[in-house]
């Protein structure tokens, strides 16, 4: 319709007006950048090359250093030094042996990072609780009768917590929601893209069903993972 | 608004997504360039206050060298599909912290030159109307208008961004700007 054409022409104008300059991207960032693409391409052709298998996971270990993998998989905050960092961390990776996949069929391995308790506020075992490193990211799988069956409509949220998160200045990526079974059983495996080393807490929190996406329900549970 | 089916079916870009694909490092420094006004754009109305622009056209950059082997030409093309990797970084930021940055908080600039003084002020006075209306729309109806104007996408290509028919975003547009105008309104009689 003409008529939409012209609003939106002039919404246009209006928003590009306070849009603000940075018509080209800072030096810095596209230096970041260009190494991000030479890790890319170092991994790509150390995948082509032929490798050995990647070892077993070590029989449950409580934590187990954790294997370079790309780490823009794994960003915590958006900053350039990050940014930075993850680029150096891919290039070091390129030789590692790493089962990597970047599709939606997990290895059923992986590494195991964690392996261990969950606990409830007052530090009682509720349950366990596995982080292992797979090339997409991480899986969790967590395994509780602890936790009770919430109204309708809430649900329980599995958080990765980094340092210094606090209200108003969060520091957590959410790993994903569940809710337990009728027979009160929360046997659930979310993934995450997320790093335990630099999010080392897993906090669980019953969320209400407010729409609100961020951690606003109480701690139920929680593992010190990293 | 401009038609993006050019850029769609622009061969220079299909040429650059093609070397880039093969790792060559010019072609995505020009495609980090070719997108980063319109992405940078977006990300400075979508983020929460403390998450720095810059650096989610960087992660979204990142995010497409990532997964670049698996885009397909279709649907809404190569912008489309960056503007999709940019949603979920801005929305992974407003999981963090939900308060989106509030439009009023962006900086009012001057008007652009070369116009008469009075028009200047006139086109300012309508821009200022206009953005205050803007930002009382809902979440959703800004995230709308926000790709189709500051990102610059056409319909299919908002569409794609977030997984609705193209039909389907047409009417929301429409719904939207009849908010727009209704909130415009009640701005110009208030």
């Amino acid at each position: 319709m003409p008529d939409d054409e012209r609003l939106l022409d002039e919404l246009a104008a209006a928003l590009r007006a306070d849009a603000g300059p940075h018509a080209e991207p800072d030096p810095q960032r596209l230096a970041a950048f260009r190494r991000a693409v030479a890790a890319r391409n170092a991994e790509a052709a150390s995948t082509a090359a032929p490798a050995s298998p990647p070892a077993p996971p070590a029989p449950a270990p409580r934590r187990r250093r954790r294997l370079a993998a790309p780490a823009w998989l794994t960003r915590p905050r958006l900053t350039v030094g990050t940014a930075l960092a993850a680029a150096a961390l891919a290039i070091g990776s390129a030789l590692a042996v790493v089962a990597l996949d970047d599709g939606g069929d997990a290895t059923p391995a992986g590494v195991v990072e964690y392996a261990g308790a969950i606990r409830l506020p007052d530090g009682a075992d509720a349950g366990s609780l596995e982080i292992r490193e797979i090339g997409i990211g991480r899986t969790v799988d967590l395994r509780t009768d602890a936790l009770p069956l919430l109204p309708r409509g809430d649900y329980y949220e599995v958080w990765f917590v980094g340092p210094g998160d606090r209200p108003g200045r969060p520091n957590r990526i959410s790993a994903g929601t569940f809710h337990p079974d009728r027979a009160g059983r929360s046997n659930v495996q979310l993934k995450a893209a997320v790093d335990p080393a630099l999010y080392p807490t897993v906090e669980i929190t019953a969320e209400p069903g407010d729409g609100n996406p961020a951690a606003t329900g109480p701690e139920v549970m929680r593992a010190e993972v990293g | 608004m401009p038609s993006n089916d050019a850029r769609h079916d622009d061969p220079h870009l299909r040429a650059l997504v093609q070397r880039a694909r093969a790792g060559d490092q010019a072609a995505w420094e020009l495609l980090y360039r070719h997108a980063y006004p319109r992405l940078l754009a977006y990300a400075r109305r979508r983020l929460p206050g403390d998450a720095s622009p810059e650096d989610a056209v960087l992660e979204t950059m990142t995010r497409a060298l990532e997964k670049i082997d698996r885009f397909r030409w279709r649907d809404g093309g190569f912008d489309a599909w960056l503007f999709g990797i940019l949603r979920l970084v801005v929305l992974e930021h407003q999981r963090a912290d939900r308060r989106a940055r509030p439009v009023a908080e962006l900086p009012e600039r001057a008007a652009p030159a070369g116009d008469e003084p009075a028009e200047q002020a006139l086109r300012a006075e309508r821009h200022g109307l206009l953005r205050r209306a803007f930002a009382r729309l809902s979440d959703s109806d800004r995230e709308l208008l926000e790709l189709r104007v500051v990102g610059e996408l056409s319909a299919e290509e908002v569409a794609t961004v977030v997984g609705r028919r193209a039909g389907a975003v047409r009417m929301a547009q429409t719904r939207a700007l009849d908010r727009l105008r209704a909130k415009l309104r009640e701005s110009e009689h208030a």
